[in-house]
């Protein structure tokens, strides 16, 4: 085997150790069907590992893996959106009409309900926005995401100000049980 | 008991979702890009082998034209106007088989899904899109195969202009595909270009908004 197809491989096999269950993750944000979804992870993990011959260290493996991770997962929703429901921006949430139940975000709900409503809020936002609301749900900060995004940490700090303002408003006063 | 400060907990639950493990050793990895190369490479020979086909068959209209069409009763303008639209469908069906190819071939192109920063690549792919559906006569040479078929039926339009039921007998059928074709695509294709550039021109905004 050749020295750089070793190193390639290496890389790979790191990075699908560290970051298997992130990758997981982030290909439910992209698709619901569970099917599908294994096939979108296929495809990351085979980018993925074709990526690592061209990686040369100027950013960090996490921010590598989470852009490419991020790209594919676009191409296949920019792939399949014909036949999906309308996408929207963050600041039209407000707009998707079965998630917008008030009364139920008053009342606290359970971790489950939670995931699914949250799963079905991503699923329905345009892929930059999902990509920030991901980064964001798996605890990165502001300069992690701009590194991936492209977009610019103030610009991120906006969003992220957004985003948990309109989470807090969906799943609410309410809380969360811990069950 | 209700947690004071839900957005973290939303970060709890997020991460601590139950996920699937999902491995594929290198090798494996390395089998399948070879796997997809092939496969690739076989669809680009079969796109090639219509278009040679393709080129074969106008190409062989063009040539033995005379001796197959005076029959017709096409006059000399009509004959060599049907004659040059085989030549012009033969030029088509290699362009075709170029630009299946320029498309299909498994090159680095293959994985562009790195480097780029998210948003970038996002707007590129947007931006691609957009730009096959705006050239789409150009890119697809459907100019080409439009003028093809437009000099091989005039002359028989011409022909049978003052006998309807031959003009319909004879060019019916096409004309009948041809409008269907086009009330399906021209809609489909505006409405997707207008979606598409709505969303680059809200990105580029976005972009020059913050400076990005």
């Amino acid at each position: 085997m050749r020295k750089e197809d070793a190193s390639q491989d290496s890389l790979y096999e790191q990075a699908a150790e560290t970051y298997s269950s992130a990758l997981d993750r982030l290909a439910r944000a992209y698709e619901l069907d569970a099917e599908t979804r294994r096939d979108l992870l296929q495809e990351i993990h085979f980018h993925l590992w074709r990526s690592f011959s061209k990686f040369d260290q100027r950013c960090s493996l996490r921010t590598w893996v989470y852009r490419v991770a991020h790209n594919v997962a676009t191409a296949h929703v920019i792939r399949r959106r014909r036949i999906r429901e309308r996408l929207v921006n963050l600041e039209d949430v407000e707009t998707i009409e079965n998630l917008a139940d008030s009364h139920q975000s008053e009342l606290a709900i359970s971790r489950s309900q939670t995931l699914r409503r949250l799963s079905m809020l991503i699923q329905r936002l345009k892929p930059l926005d999902r990509q920030i609301i991901v980064s964001y749900l798996e605890g990165m900060p502001a300069n992690a995401i701009s590194e991936i995004t492209g977009l610019s940490p103030a610009n991120i700090a906006m969003k992220i100000h957004r985003i948990t303002k309109i989470l807090k408003r969906w799943f609410g006063e309410g809380g969360v049980h811990a069950q | 008991m209700p947690s004071e400060f839900p957005t973290n907990d939303l970060q709890d639950i997020w991460q601590n979702q139950p996920t699937e493990v999902f491995k594929m050793s290198a090798d494996k990895l390395r089998r399948k890009a070879q796997q997809l190369d092939r496969k690739a490479r076989l669809a680009v020979v079969f796109s090639a082998a219509i278009a040679i086909l393709l080129f074969l068959y106008f190409g062989w209209g063009f040539l033995s034209f005379p001796e197959k069409f005076q029959t017709f009763g096409l006059g000399p303008f009509g004959a060599w106007s049907m004659r040059l639209g085989f030549g012009v469908l033969s030029l088509w069906g290699l362009f075709s088989g170029y630009q299946t190819y320029k498309v299909l071939w498994p090159g680095p192109a293959a994985s562009d899904a790195d480097l780029r920063t998210t948003l970038q690549s996002y707007r590129q792919q947007l931006e691609k899109r957009c730009d096959y559906s705006q050239n789409i006569w150009l890119r697809s040479g459907l100019i080409l195969c439009f003028l093809g078929i437009a000099m091989v039926v005039m002359p028989v339009l011409v022909r049978d202009i003052l006998t309807p039921l031959q003009l319909l007998a004879d060019l019916g059928p096409i004309f009948g595909l041809l409008i269907l074709w086009l009330a399906i695509f021209i809609p489909l294709r505006k409405r997707r270009q207008r979606k598409l550039q709505v969303e680059i021109d809200q990105l580029r905004a976005f972009e020059s908004e913050y400076h990005v």
